[in-house]
């Protein structure tokens, strides 16, 4: 929630506003990608863009209160009671769900390069480790085991090739 | 002409109660448990890997594992959809609906019972319509042309809206949001569309990633808050007694699942439509035809009875379009149909003149199927009720690894496993904020069909398409259901707020 105070009037920004924009960003993306195409290649998109574009702008307006900044400077609490969710008073993510996922993503850019056989148990001991596990036999246990199934079911049965990696 | 079915019915069984046949009745059921439940595998990829196979196979045979797979996956996706609020197929996303309620309320092993048991039903009724009904029904389904089955994709969204699980808005806009990227990739007229330049997008969004980012990633990132998966520090035990108790809760709501059963073999007749429209259908008219529609999505049973008996229905109503009129009632039927073709067998009319005997085997396979289904689905829900015990700080990690290289496994690039978590992130804020990724994925999913069937409107009937949707008895007929159910619920709606 962002409030912020132009002139008399004081405006309060839900931080559900992300979505829509985001949304809305991207059907503009969308048609400029794709406004030179034909009539039949184009007409759904249309119809979705159109259909797209209207519910985001009334979501957009949904998201936004405009109060007489006098009137309320005392009351304020009171005039947004209801229409503020409890998501939006939390903070946006966890300390915990932050580190898991700049891990997981640090995990898949890096698979091409560490293969699945140090990049499976590395990724596994490392998140388990920000996540809280202390048990040094799970930490060894779980990596295992898992490379071992994910051998067995997709290497092995599968013959899927995975990334093996530079080692 | 009954006599003749009857005899007919007797030839099947005899072909059936064969060692090897009922042995690869087993083998398919069982693949097709744990296909369905691992999200990121369809059965449209498990028939496919499997076909080859099947070459060394006799036609009956390689069919029985086949038709096996196909209709045991089904139940397959509704485990994961009850325990992890992950729908393991795109048939099983209405069952998280309630389902994943009751877990969360501690009756995750009801809720598998009553899953179990709706499938078994909805199976065992389509497979007996199937046996009487094949012929006329197989018929009536094609009389859905381009703009029928145009306006029945974009009814699977209607639908969704129409339930009103959360704003009305948010959910049109989620579902628009959907079919915009489902329409991204090289258009049916060879244009590239929407793809950024990138070549991996040539094909589209892959669904699979999709599907594995937007419900498995998004309930990971939110669970790593939590200790166990359910809210509460004392998870949930197993329970054999409540998961039979479950099974048989679908008889004590028989007019919910005969009408699921009819919806589900209808919707799973016409060519492409699917049952995953066929289950939102019957989630949504279970609600609408409720005393209680208010109970739906707190953890109702009604509400898993009602998808499953639906989408378990509409494999019986796909195999017939597939065996009696060679048109594929869904994309595993393509495949199965390739499968018939292997084996040097037409599919379409002829197949049911000239070899009946083998398709009414077929059928009795397929209920026997059914039977083994729920010893062996009792047995993986029991021990999967298992995975609430297990702490999230060695789980989530783990599932993460498997829908990575689940994802990876599909086209082998990385791209796709980016893609997945793009749609993680995208579902987490989503849900955060009210809005359904189960609309999103509908969309996804329902695009291509919306897209090619609107092409084909313009190639025949020219400029004048969209009056189809009007001179069209049956188009007329689901233009006036859309209208009405989301006017009803904008009504409903606007009620609420001024309360």
């Amino acid at each position: 929630m962002k409030k912020m105070l132009i002139g008399s009037k004081r405006i309060v920004v839900k931080r559900e506003i992300l979505a829509p924009i985001l949304m809305l960003a991207f059907s503009i993306l969308y048609f400029f990608d794709s406004y030179k195409l034909s009539f039949s290649a184009l007409v759904f998109p249309r119809i979705c863009l159109i259909v797209l574009c209207i519910t985001s702008i009334f979501t957009i307006k949904d998201c936004i209160i405009i109060l007489n900044g006098k009137v309320c400077e005392e009351s304020f609490e009171e005039h947004i009671e209801g229409w503020i969710t409890k998501e939006e008073l939390e903070p946006l993510a966890s300390k915990k769900t932050i580190s898991f996922f700049i891990c997981l993503i640090i995990f898949i850019l890096s698979l091409p390069y560490t293969g699945i056989f140090l990049g499976i148990p590395l990724f596994l001991i490392v998140s388990m480790l920000l996540l809280g596990v202390k048990n040094y036999k799970t930490l060894i246990i779980a990596p295992i085991t898992v490379l071992l199934v994910i051998y067995i079911v997709f290497v092995y049965i599968l013959k899927i090739p995975l990334p093996a990696g530079y080692l | 002409m009954l006599n003749n079915i009857f005899s007919l019915l007797a030839n099947g069984f005899s072909m059936t109660i064969q060692l090897d046949a009922i042995v690869w009745i087993i083998v398919g059921t069982f693949l097709g448990i744990i296909v369905g439940a691992i999200p990121g595998f369809t059965s449209t990829m498990a028939v496919g890997i499997l076909l080859p196979i099947t070459f060394f196979l006799n036609p009956f045979n390689a069919l029985v594992l086949l038709v096996s797979i196909y209709a045991a996956s089904i139940y397959g996706g509704s485990i994961t959809a009850i325990i992890l609020n992950t729908p393991g197929t795109p048939e099983s996303s209405a069952t998280t609906f309630d389902g994943y309620i009751m877990t969360q309320q501690g009756k995750a092993s009801e809720a598998l019972g009553i899953a179990i048991g709706s499938s078994f039903i909805g199976g065992v009724l389509s497979y007996i319509v199937m046996v009487f009904f094949m012929l006329p029904l197989a018929t009536f389904a094609l009389k859905f042309g381009p703009s029928e089955m145009f306006l029945l994709a974009i009814f699977g969204i209607v639908i969704l809206v129409s339930i009103g699980r959360g704003s009305m808005k948010k959910t049109t806009m989620a579902g628009a949001f959907g079919l915009l990227i489902g329409t991204i990739g090289v258009t049916p007229t060879g244009e590239w569309r929407a793809t950024f330049g990138s070549i991996f997008l040539a094909e589209g969004v892959q669904m699979i990633p999709a599907i594995i980012g937007m419900f498995a990633l998004s309930e990971l990132l939110d669970m790593v808050n939590r200790k166990f998966i359910v809210d509460n520090d004392k998870p949930e035990a197993r329970n054999i007694k409540k998961m039979v108790k479950g099974l048989f809760s679908a008889l004590n709501y028989p007019v919910i699942t005969i009408r699921s059963a009819i919806i589900g073999l209808i919707i799973g007749a016409i060519p492409a439509a699917g049952g995953t429209i066929a289950a939102f259908t019957s989630y949504a008219e279970t609600k609408r035809a409720s005393k209680k529609p208010e109970l739906f999505g707190t953890g109702y049973i009604p509400g898993i009875i009602a998808p499953e008996t639906a989408n378990n229905a509409s494999t019986g109503g796909a195999l017939i379009t597939t065996l009696a009129l060679g048109v594929p009632g869904s994309s595993t039927c393509a495949v199965l149909m390739g499968a018939l073709m292997m084996q040097g067998l037409s599919p379409g009319p002829q197949l049911v003149t000239t070899q009946i005997n083998l398709v009414y085997g077929l059928i009795v396979a397929l209920i026997l199927s059914l039977f083994l289904m729920v010893l062996m689905s009792m047995m993986m829900a029991y021990f999967s009720v298992g995975l609430l015990r297990v702490n999230t700080y060695v789980l989530v990690p783990v599932v993460c690894v498997l829908c990575v290289v689940g994802t990876f496994a599909i086209r082998n690039i990385i791209f796709d496993v980016l893609m997945m978590v793009l749609f993680g992130v995208v579902g987490w804020l989503m849900k955060k904020y009210g809005y359904s990724p189960v609309a999103v994925m509908l969309g996804v999913i329902l695009a291509p069909i919306a897209d090619d069937e609107l092409i084909r409107m313009f190639m025949r009937f020219g400029k004048g398409w969209y009056r189809a949707f009007f001179t069209r008895p049956i188009s007329l007929i689901l233009v006036i259901v859309m209208v009405i159910l989301l006017v009803s619920q904008y009504v409903k709606e606007k009620k609420l707020k001024m309360e």
